[in-house]
């Protein structure tokens, strides 16, 4: 019956004649017009496919893992604010309806992190999450606002015709992609503006395979595949993606490794594969044989963009199943032997770690091949990338032997059991997307295969296979039968002490821009405009009260002295 | 485009409806949420083949 519907509905949208695109006027002020329009080829449809079917496997999950909670019914509402929010920002055909439902994203996003907002660390993730994006929509704000003010439009098609005329500022033009670029830097959690993200895991676990890992995090990405046109004309700004990009990317990994938490150490890795396809897409702007790399480097960040959504997707929700299997114990030194409890999570779980790595045939393999065969064309990026895949094979199998196998370390672990069939279904199609979206019939459909870059030979291959063999290799040893961290890296595991600067930097801006308003405020406001002309009436009014005496013979004396000066100035005026 | 508008606007919709019902039958958000989320699925999964023919 489902099938026949389905058919139905194919039939239906067909013979209705499809079109990629269509708008109606929102605002139309003097030459001004604004439209809402919806725009989807290419990549869109990509995109527009991650959303909809990782947000119907979370909606999914989460009937079993918010069955209990209390406030369900918000959560869900959120979930579906989430989903509208998303498919604007896929479909928008222009900069002010991206930005307005970039907005929404936040809000939703700020919602659902603090779902449990009676949690303090919640309700200040949430609050942390909503802060830090601003930083980086403000930067986006001003990009939006340059681009028309340079183009008279911020309509990407509109743009791309004008700007292929020629008639543009490039330094201006380096300035407007930068910024824009700023909102992808809050919005993918790019350094520095990442330090929202690991907190975020204290929303809900469906919320964080959804938004933190699949869809959110990746409109930065995909927002600058939609401005790609502009990143190719500004190779200055275009490098700063790069190499922000790259060390988001290592520095990510290398916070990776030492975390114990099972979902941050999922999050930094999630940080770390948006660095690789940052990085990728900031390629668009290199200039290699006179061409810049253009669509071949974009469509190799968002081929990674795709397949990591789903094996992103089902390590989150395959953590979410493990902390609810383990009585919400989220410590991976806690856990352990979980492969005997949970057969199909472990497995579905172990298939992933696989794809993340890079694991032939997997389709992390693909995207990883992409994104290096584009990163050979600067070698210092290509180092970081390849040392950066070595590190993830690493800390996820430290996550995968110390979780899986050994004994268990707590009673939640010695108790956990498989969870119910309703929140393995989403798992199970998730590894099946894992498997296959690097294959060429999984992703042809919106990107053909030859617009994808493939390594040529099978040097560069075989170097990231054996790369990411070593890091299982050594994560496994390193790890085997181990009860707790036996190789404690403060730095790494303090996170490079980001939060901790950043706490002073913002407690010493704080403070300074708080006393330049007192000082302004005592002085300027208080002191002079304020209290300044009661004082002087004041003082004015004192030095005239003293003439006020009662005394008659003062007065006289006084009057004479007047009369005695005006007859002196009467006589120095006629001679 | 109607298709994609449906897109658009049905998780909208279902935030309406789950307003509504909040707090009063949870159960029933959460379905509505989830069928919400079902029907893009299904409409996306159209709307990509039809397109997929034209653009790419």
């Amino acid at each position: 019956m489902f099938g026949a519907n389905f058919g139905a509905i194919r039939r239906l949208i067909r013979q209705n004649g499809l079109d990629n695109h269509g708008s109606f006027n929102w605002v139309k002020i003097a030459d001004f017009e604004l439209n809402i329009g919806i725009e989807l080829q290419g990549l869109g449809l990509g995109m527009i496919l991650v959303v909809t079917l990782i947000g119907f496997l979370v909606h999914l999950f989460s009937l079993g893992y918010m069955k209990e909670d209390a406030g369900k019914a918000r959560y869900f509402s959120g979930l579906s604010l989430f989903m509208f929010s998303m498919t604007g920002i896929v479909f928008a055909d222009n900069l002010a309806m991206m930005f307005i439902f970039w907005e929404l994203v936040g809000v939703s996003s700020y919602l659902l992190i603090g779902h449990w907002y009676h949690k303090n660390t919640a309700a200040e993730a949430a609050k942390k999450a909503f802060l830090v994006n601003r930083i980086g929509d403000f930067g986006f704000m001003i990009g939006i606002l340059l681009i028309w003010g340079s183009f008279g439009s911020v309509n990407f098609v509109e743009i791309e015709g004008l700007l292929r005329n020629g008639n543009y500022d490039e330094g201006l033009l380096n300035w407007s992609v930068f910024c824009i670029f700023c909102g992808a830097i809050g919005k993918s959690a790019q350094v520095p503006l990442h330090v929202w993200l690991p907190d975020a895991m204290e929303g809900p676990t469906p919320v964080s395979a959804l938004i933190h890992a699949a869809t959110m995090v990746a409109a930065g990405v995909f927002m600058l595949t939609k401005v790609l046109f502009l990143i190719e004309d500004a190779p200055t700004a275009a490098s700063v993606i790069q190499y922000v990009g790259a060390i988001t990317a290592l520095i990510a990994a290398l916070m990776a490794t030492q975390q114990n938490d099972i979902k941050k150490i999922l999050a930094y890795s999630t940080l770390s594969q948006l660095g690789y396809m940052i990085m990728a897409v900031g390629f668009a702007g290199l200039l290699s044989g006179g061409e810049a790399l253009g669509e071949e480097a974009s469509n190799a960040g968002f081929f990674h963009l795709y397949t990591h959504a789903f094996f992103k997707a089902l390590l989150f929700l395959g953590s979410g199943a493990i902390i609810y299997a383990c009585h919400h114990e989220q410590n991976i030194w806690k856990m352990g032997g979980l492969i005997g409890r949970m057969k199909v999570t472990s497995f579905t779980f172990l298939i992933a770690t696989a794809a993340l790595a890079g694991i032939y045939p997997l389709s992390g393999f693909y995207s990883k091949d992409a994104i290096m065969t584009i990163a050979a064309n600067k070698p210092l990026l290509l180092v970081i990338g390849s040392f950066v895949a070595f590190l993830t094979a690493f800390y996820m199998t430290r996550l995968c032997v110390v979780v899986f196998f050994g004994r268990a370390k707590s009673w939640s672990a010695e108790e956990a059991k498989e969870v119910p069939f309703l929140m393995l279904v989403p798992l199970l199609v998730l590894t099946v997307g894992a498997i296959f979206a690097g294959q060429t019939f999984a992703y042809s459909w919106f990107v053909p295969s030859k617009d994808i870059p493939h390594p040529e030979g099978v040097v560069l291959p075989l170097i990231l296979t054996a790369i990411a063999v070593a890091g299982i290799v050594a994560g496994f040893f390193l790890y085997r039968g181990r009860d707790q961290e036996p190789y404690p890296v403060q730095v790494l595991a303090k996170k490079f002490y980001l939060d901790e600067i950043y706490n002073i930097l913002v407690i010493l801006f704080q403070d300074a821009v708080a006393w330049v308003a007192k000082m302004i405020d005592r002085l300027i406001i208080d002191g002079l405009l304020v209290r300044g002309g009661a004082r002087l009436v004041t003082e004015i009014g004192a030095v005239l009260r003293g003439m006020q005496s009662g005394n008659l013979q003062g007065y006289a004396f006084l009057f004479g002295v007047g009369v005695i000066l005006v007859l002196y100035i009467i006589n120095a005026a006629i001679g | 485009m109607t298709t994609a508008f449906i897109i658009l606007l049905l998780p909208l919709f279902a935030v309406a409806a789950n307003l509504l019902f909040l707090r009063k039958r949870a159960n029933f958000s959460a379905y509505i949420s989830t069928l919400s989320a079902a029907i893009c699925l299904v409409l996306t999964l159209g709307l990509s083949d039809g397109l997929s023919d034209k653009t790419v």
